[in-house]
């Protein structure tokens, strides 16, 4: 066709369009007479108006590409579900009543409406299934199934629960104080569990806690983590939206606080829960007076639970009654000690309420048991009269006055000399601990090849010692907790971090048993299993970890301590490779300012220098990162040779920089001379050594000089002095680029036989899915492809890239890499 | 205490070649800054849009494979749109952007016809189990996928105008009103020009000519 005759048929086309069959012959007639080989195309054109687009799913795809699928869900059932009646709507998404067909179960099937399937609710979607996956635990709602509906939205499913609303049911079933605290109790212990994971609710409140009915008795279970944070993301929730529940605020989540918020916002909520179903309504402030600051505070407190049940008014007869008790006697308790406990809980500064929910639990534990709680008033009096009545029993039998008085003291002094003698028992066996634990380390640190540089002798030795300490020590938890540690830094020590990894896990698991979650040695351990899991590119758990480490740091020792600022550059480095670098440039900085305020040696505050450059300059923030490294050359070289171990780590960054700033050739000259140095001050295997070498090694190959990378690398790989087993890792990554190198020198055979090895080596220590174990895999399928294996290349880069997905997440910059090559 | 590290042990660098990988800015930022005048800020947007796009096409294929839906939001789509809200901005700049974008989803719908084919052809995987509704369309899909492309560009040297419209219909799913306001023309006459092209293509496919 013409575009001639196409200007005249579309003419004539649209002319023709909106008359009948009659008149378009007459037009077909009237225009085209001479043109009668385009008759039929033009009949066709006309004809075809009538049938359905071919190409209507082609448009469909690429709507579903570019929008991700945003189209209202069609109501109806999908996989095994029949969804029933909408029941309600939680902090995300719309919650149905929903039957499993193959079992005729109800269900509660949460769902995601699709007009808000955005990546932001669908990230927060998920991080409520996984949160609540996470967690098991009688009184959490578990999770059943997750998935994604045909439509594409995210959905999970929870088991459903008639008893409805812990305030509807309580009053419902008349439930008395005792009772509804055994409740509350419940929750608590939930939390606490949520906690230890490292996720806060945030949102407790009567919605969110349902009472499950079973012939076991009612259960309290915690549901919709829908506004929960557990990565303790600030980028999660727009900056300055305030999520949540009026009046089961903490005033810190008020004020929008992100940082603030932690494990005591949920006893805050806790803590309002707690009130509404004591006074029958939710809390709200205290009427100001005139000495209590500005109207303006949400650091306000609530009103006292007595008052709120006297402003019932004719409400508190039945509220008492639904209780089980008359309205003074409840006023009278809500005044004494369930008031002080609820009070304590909704302190409106964090400092001054429980500290976590355990502690509250204990309290729930004593107002049931009629022990002193926690929260009461100072004073002694009130200690001896609960004491005088928790005894009541015994001290009636006795009879007289006096006889009271002194069955008074002497249980008191009795309790007293049993708790002081517990504790002088515990310290000293916490002493025996720690003196093992010094011995095995400073046993085991002769084998540590960090430290020793020399052939390892010990690992047989620690293989058996590894063996044997579950039955050594059976029965003797901190004894074995300490040997545990001791191995788990052996096993860093020569690299293999699986090992290690095993090791603090089990003794941070032993610890938390022994001694607490938020014990000294628990969070040691817990410190220690981040750092093995960072290395193993476990970086969410390593996340986890150091928060919670640090958030626990934080409340024993203060925001500016030593242990929270190197838990926070903990922490930074793991969000780097979780792609959230300026968070983590934000608490390296804290760490590179504080550290030296807080009494850290200066190796510890050089290396947070050095990591914040070195993430600055992995951030891109080349500038910053270059005044930074100037800085600390400067002020090295000022109280220092130019050759000492720290100027030499400062001046490889400026190698480093220099690579990232792809100026090549000076990144080559500075790591030359950077190497020369080294190798003269520390020796050739020294790690420092090995890693400027494996730079320069890199920087030559990306100025095509494989032959000088090539002579870089087997100059120490194949030195027969090398020490065997030192720097294992460090010796894989100068053998991956090897067999890089040779991949480019296309010496294939020999590249594939190295990299093999190295994949094989990296699986063992790193497990399959780290990104360094990834990158070699990659790299020896480029192997293949070079040797003409196309296919079972292709299938590997492919393999890689879903793993690197599901491991490494979407927005890893090695994920990014991977789909790039691939297209 | 032993609270070691983290120390230099962290002095982990690149294995490979350093290759660069950009962080992608903020499209609505980007959109933001474009909007207040700093027309720079549409360079930088093209290539976001670009990349986000090749994205999305990427995890649809992953999705595809894997059996998984999409999990991607529609960053490109509001782009998209807020661009063609831009009244007062220049013509070329907005049509050249456009260009670009549908130029990115043909390649993607070319790749994605062709590995459909390549499965069918009994490459490993099973054949991805959408929705039972869903099945024969997408099987509809990649069959006429390269005919479409063929076609369009055979219409663009009849009639450029008709071939862009149906470009940004098929390629991008855009509505008549956005091409519209991307074209710089009156709705009335893209419809038109749809019309006939369709018609055309129609016409075209039944007689299966090529």
């Amino acid at each position: 066709m013409s575009p001639e005759e196409w200007r005249l048929l579309r003419t004539v086309f649209e002319e023709g369009r909106t008359l009948d069959e009659k008149a378009r012959a007459a037009l077909i007639q009237d225009r085209l007479a001479d043109r009668p080989e385009l008759h039929t195309e033009l009949q066709n054109w006309w004809a075809s108006e009538q049938e359905e687009d071919p190409f209507a799913p082609v448009r469909g795809l690429a709507r579903e590409v570019t929008r991700g699928e945003r189209e209202e869900p069609p109501p109806g059932d999908f996989h095994n579900y029949e969804r029933l009646e909408k029941i309600g709507r939680g902090g995300m998404g719309v919650v149905y009543k929903a039957r499993y067909k193959t079992l005729d179960a109800a269900v509660a099937l949460k769902v995601l409406p699709l007009g808000n399937c955005t990546p932001r609710s669908i990230e927060r979607f998920t991080d409520e299934q996984e949160a609540l996956a996470r967690i098991d635990h009688p009184n959490v709602a578990r999770v059943y199934d997750c998935g994604v509906t045909p439509e594409g939205q995210p959905y999970y499913t929870m088991a459903f629960i008639t008893g409805g609303t812990i305030t509807d049911w309580c009053d419902r079933r008349q439930q008395n104080l005792a009772q509804r605290l055994i409740l509350v109790r419940q929750i608590c212990d939930g939390l606490a569990q949520a906690h230890g994971k490292g996720i806060i609710h945030r949102d407790v409140n009567p919605n969110n806690v349902l009472v499950a009915e079973s012939e076991t008795g009612a259960q309290a279970r915690l549901i919709d983590f829908g506004v929960a944070r557990f990565r303790d993301s600030p980028g999660r929730t727009q900056t300055g939206a305030v999520l949540g529940t009026p009046g089961y605020m903490a005033p810190e989540q008020l004020a929008g606080e992100q940082g603030a918020v932690d494990v005591r916002t949920d006893v805050y909520g806790v803590g309002a829960l707690l009130y509404h179903l004591c006074a029958g309504r939710p809390p709200e402030p205290a009427p100001l007076t005139g000495s209590s600051g500005s109207s303006e505070s949400v650091f306000r407190p609530v009103l006292p639970p007595q008052e709120a049940l006297d402003a019932l008014g004719g409400g508190a007869e039945n509220a008492a009654r639904s209780r089980g008790m008359t309205r003074a006697e409840l006023r009278e308790r809500l005044a004494g000690e369930v008031g002080w406990v609820i009070s304590k809980a909704l302190e409106p500064e964090p400092r001054n309420r429980y500290q976590d929910c355990r502690a509250l639990m204990r309290d729930l534990d004593n107002l049931s048991a009629g022990r002193p709680v926690e929260a009461a008033p100072t004073g002694g009096f009130y200690r001896i009269g609960k004491l005088a009545r928790y005894h009541r029993r015994a001290l009636a039998a006795a009879g007289t006055v006096l006889l009271l008085l002194l069955l008074v003291i002497a249980l008191i002094s009795a309790a007293l000399i049993r708790t002081e003698k517990a504790e002088a028992e515990a310290l000293a066996a916490l002493d025996q601990v720690r003196a093992l634990k010094d011995f095995n380390q400073s046993v085991f640190s002769e084998v540590d090849p960090g430290r020793a540089g020399r052939l390892v002798t010990g690992f047989e030795l620690l293989e058996r010692a590894e063996a044997r300490a579950e039955q050594i020590y059976a029965g003797q938890p901190e004894l074995e907790a300490g040997v545990c540690m001791a191995l788990g830094v052996s096993w860093r020590g020569l690299g293999l971090m699986r090992r290690a990894d095993r090791q603090f896990a089990r003794a941070h698991q032993l610890y938390c048993g022994l001694l607490g979650e938020t014990a000294d040695e628990t969070l040691e351990a817990l410190t220690q299993k981040s750092y093995t899991s960072y290395m193993l590119g476990n970086y969410r758990d390593s996340e986890a970890g150091y928060r919670f480490c640090n958030r626990a740091y934080k409340a024993l020792y203060g925001p500016d301590s030593k242990q929270v600022l190197t838990t926070g550059s903990g922490l930074a480095l793991a969000l780097a490779e979780l792609n959230r670098r300026d968070e983590a440039v934000v608490l390296l900085r804290q760490a590179a300012d504080g550290l030296a305020a807080a009494g850290a040696e200066p190796a510890r505050v050089h290396a947070a220098r050095y990591n914040l450059t070195r993430l600055l300059i992995e951030s891109g923030r080349l500038d910053e990162a270059g005044e930074l490294q100037a800085l600390q050359e400067a002020e090295a070289r000022r109280t220092g040779k130019p050759d000492t171990p720290r100027v030499l780590r400062i001046r490889h960054l400026r190698g480093y920089l220099a690579e990232k700033q792809r100026e090549w050739d000076e990144a080559a000259r500075i790591y030359a001379d950077v190497l020369a140095d080294r190798d003269r001050v520390l020796g050739r295997f020294h790690p420092d050594t090995l890693l400027t070498r494996n730079n320069l090694a890199v920087v030559q190959n990306v100025r095509n000089q494989p032959q000088r990378a090539l002579d870089l690398l087997r100059e120490v790989l194949d030195d027969p002095a090398r020490p065997e087993g030192a720097s294992a890792l460090l010796v894989l990554r100068l053998r991956h680029n090897l067999g890089d190198t040779l991949l480019r020198l296309q010496q294939t055979a020999e590249a594939e036989t190295v990299l093999e090895d190295v994949l094989a080596r990296r699986r063992n220590l790193l497990g399959h899915n780290n990104p360094g174990t990834l990158r070699t895999e990659w790299t020896l399928a480029e192997v293949w492809q070079q040797a003409g294996d196309q296919a079972k290349a292709r299938a590997r880069f492919e393999d890689i890239l879903n793993r690197a997905h599901e491991s490494l997440g979407e927005k890893h910059p090695d994920t990014l890499m991977y789909e790039r090559a691939l297209q | 205490m032993l609270l070691l590290l983290p120390n230099l042990a962290f002095e982990t660098l690149m294995d490979q070649n350093p290759s660069q990988i950009k962080i992608d800015a903020p499209i609505t930022q980007l959109l933001q800054q474009w909007r207040q005048g700093d027309d720079a800020a549409l360079a930088r947007l093209t290539p976001v849009v670009y990349d986000e796009l090749n994205r999305l096409a990427a995890a649809f294929m992953r999705k595809e494979r894997r059996n998984h839906t999409l999990r991607t939001g529609d960053l490109v789509h509001e782009a998209f749109l807020r661009l063609v809200n831009e009244r007062d901005r220049d013509f070329e700049s907005r049509a050249h952007f456009f260009a670009l974008s549908s130029k990115v989803m043909k390649d993607f719908l070319i790749q994605y016809a062709r590995a459909r084919k390549a499965q069918k052809r009994g490459g490993g995987e099973p054949v991805l189990t959408l929705g039972p509704a869903d099945q024969p369309m997408q099987d509809a899909a990649d069959e006429r996928i390269e005919f479409l492309v063929h076609s369009l560009d055979a219409l663009a040297k009849l009639d450029q105008r008709a071939a862009r419209a149906l470009e940004l219909h098929y390629y991008v799913g855009m509505s008549v009103a956005e091409i519209a306001e991307v074209l710089g023309v009156a709705s009335a006459t893209v419809k038109r020009d749809m019309a006939s092209g369709r018609s055309w293509l129609k016409t075209r496919y039944r007689e299966g000519r090529v």
